[in-house]
């Protein structure tokens, strides 16, 4: 592999934490006051207002994973925006969100993004290119020559693909001065962690 | 005494006319030419005249003996005198006409304070923003009276403190009077809130006229730059923390100021704190209530760099500090003679975020590394290695000098100093094992400490 694929890589995490993995917290302000704050501070730059669950946060239920050797901390939340019924899974170097559509062909996919990806710059659109049409285990990008490894800041690249049934979008905690991706093992504080367990 | 003569030959009938016009007040008798006939004589010219007489001469003046009062001449004693002066506003001509009446919020809002600056009755003038070391040109308006007042002569005299004073002439008359002063002395050499009060006085007889104006007025090295930046635009909240940072500078060197309020940030960072409000949208401070002006509040926080150069550039802009303060970055390229030629741009640009190669299969990326790369093969994980495209910086020249100075970092005086931030420029490969991205080093290009 000439560089990790680390779209596939953390897809890939997040299907294997088992449903009943994930532990339900009552209330969004249980979660790790900085955890909550990076949300918060992600959500506004990826989601558009009617798909950030910040703006609404009892509206969405929330629930949490602590990292193991190969599935990394995380928060979920699900919910209702616009009129798509989602969840959105966030560890510390991305947030992927996942719809729960009917049918997903591109104009389908590309019509959620409009209504629930915040775009770079206000006025324009993400455009997909899809290599095929959606199916499960296809992949697209608005910029397929781009790799989260290799854009210079988080409002280069979105990517998306079809897994176990459900379309998703995934968005990268890229840093314009810093390259690499944290650890996504130390999201939460040791604090938080010694409770959870 | 009358200045008249009748011409020779006398008119009889003109003259018998005369007589009869007095002969109640003579009793018949013959005018004398004392002093006590004066009045009857001119009554007997005037009848003489009347009835066709002709005189040379020019008449005397009323009897009596008293002038008649000119109310035209100031000179002359007047019948109906001023008896009250006071003054109705006041306008600064020589502040900048720029601050906004918003107090409470961060915000480019408000209103500009509406003139004059003082109006009788009120108890504090409006805030104004002034050039340091300057004189004040000030404009005020005066009402006179009771009507049908004679006009007065007198002096005005206004007294500040510190040596500003101003002083003039001018003549009131019933009704309203505007004059322009301009200060002898001039307003401090400091970079202040300064309470500007003056006390007032107008001495013409027979009045006698005090009163005190006073309000704020913040003190800028020079005009405020606003140049379209989201932090430009002067309001009242904005200047008052602007003048209160750079007097903390204790210094009207602008570099001085410079560092002292890149200093206020003593790191940076690019994670949200959750002590500061989300609307502010730490770290960036993209937003639109004030953009970085709210780290006035949270400097302890910090923010981004490119949000502390904002922040700096709007309090500099604020006082018009003199000089020209630009963010830019500082990097080194492999590819530019191998890392020796350090590179700046201005604003944000693509540095090293575009660059790799394929080696043995295995991809390569080039940074800037914020710790010692140690040697070829070492291996960091990405919390305990800075990988960097560049260093942000607030480049500002003034005077013939340059400097850099980094957010939350040290002064330096050239880009080359600004790369020795960083250990090296190295090229490595990334390895992810489980949650853990990992760089090993492949090639260090240029070691700078």
């Amino acid at each position: 592999m000439l560089e990790p694929d680390l779209t596939a890589i953390w897809t890939e995490s997040i299907l294997r934490i088992p449903p009943t993995g994930w532990r339900l917290l009552a209330d969004i302000d249980l979660l790790p006051p900085a955890v909550r704050a990076d949300s918060a501070m992600w959500a506004e730059r990826f989601l558009t207002d009617a798909a950030n669950p910040h703006l609404r946060p009892h509206a969405a239920q929330w629930s949490f994973v602590l990292a193991t050797e190969d599935t990394p901390d995380a928060i979920r939340a699900g919910y209702r925006a616009d009129r798509y019924d989602l969840d959105t899974v966030e560890t510390r170097a991305y947030l992927l969100v996942r719809l729960r559509l009917r049918e997903f062909s591109a104009a389908a996919i590309q019509e959620a993004a409009d209504r629930l990806i915040q775009p770079a710059q206000s006025g324009s659109r993400w455009r997909f290119q899809f290599v095929e049409t959606p199916s499960e285990g296809s992949r697209f990008s608005t910029s397929p020559a781009s790799n989260p490894l290799t854009i210079a800041s988080w409002d280069d690249l979105v990517e998306g693909g079809v897994r176990n049934g459900a379309p998703y979008f995934l968005r990268f905690k890229k840093h314009h001065q810093r390259q690499g991706y944290p650890n996504l093992g130390a999201w939460f504080d040791p604090d938080f962690r010694a409770r959870a367990k | 005494m009358s200045r008249r003569r009748a011409i020779r030959p006398v008119d009889p009938d003109a003259a018998r006319a005369a007589d009869e016009a007095i002969a109640s007040e003579t009793g018949g008798r013959p005018l004398t030419m004392g002093d006590n006939d004066e009045a009857l004589r001119e009554k007997w010219m005037d009848a003489y005249v009347a009835n066709g007489g002709k005189v040379r001469g020019a008449k005397a003046k009323p009897a009596g003996n008293k002038p008649k009062k000119d109310p035209t001449n100031p000179v002359e004693p007047c019948p109906k005198r001023l008896e009250w002066i006071r003054l109705v506003s006041l306008e600064y001509l020589s502040d900048h006409r720029l601050i906004k009446d918003e107090e409470d919020h961060w915000t480019n809002t408000g209103a500009l304070y509406p003139l004059p600056h003082w109006k009788e009755g009120m108890d504090e003038a409006h805030p104004i923003t002034h050039n340091m070391n300057r004189k004040v040109t000030l404009q005020l308006v005066f009402e006179a009276g009771p009507e049908g007042a004679c006009p007065e002569s007198g002096d005005i005299l206004g007294i500040g403190d510190k040596g500003l004073s101003f002083s003039g002439e001018a003549t009131f008359s019933p009704g309203t009077l505007s004059i322009q002063l301009t200060s002898k002395g001039k307003l401090p050499k400091l970079v202040t809130d300064h309470y500007l009060f003056i006390d007032w006085s107008v001495k013409t007889p027979p009045v006698s006229y005090s009163v005190t104006t006073g309000g704020w007025c913040y003190l800028t090295m020079d005009d405020p730059k606003v140049e379209g930046e989201r932090e430009d635009g002067v309001t009242r909240k904005r200047i008052a923390k602007a003048v209160e940072l750079v007097g903390y500078a204790g210094s009207l060197r602008p570099h001085t100021i410079v560092e002292y309020l890149m200093e206020m940030f003593s790191f940076y960072t690019l994670q949200r704190d959750p002590l500061i409000p989300t609307v502010f949208r730490h770290p960036s401070f993209f937003n639109d209530i004030g953009g970085a002006w709210a780290m006035a509040d949270y400097s302890d926080l910090s923010g981004e760099c490119q949000a502390i150069v904002r922040f700096v550039r709007g309090v500099l802009h604020q006082v018009g500090c003199p000089g020209t303060a630009q963010p830019v970055v500082v990097w080194a390229d492999p590819d530019i003679r191998n890392g020796r030629r350090v590179l700046v741009k201005e604003g944000t640009p693509i540095t090293l975020h575009n660059h790799r190669k394929t080696v043995n299969g295995v991809t390569w990326y080039v940074s800037l590394a914020d710790r010692d790369p140690v040697s070829v093969g070492t291996v960091f994980k990405y919390d305990d290695i800075g990988m960097n495209t560049y260093e942000a910086c607030l480049r500002f020249t003034h005077g013939g000098v340059t400097k850099y100075y980094g957010g939350g970092a040290d002064t330096f005086d050239s880009p080359e100093e600004v790369i020795t931030a960083f250990f090296a420029l190295v090229w490595y490969s990334i390895e992810y094992v489980g949650n853990v991205m990992h760089f090993k080093i492949q090639e260090i290009v240029r070691r700078y400490r």
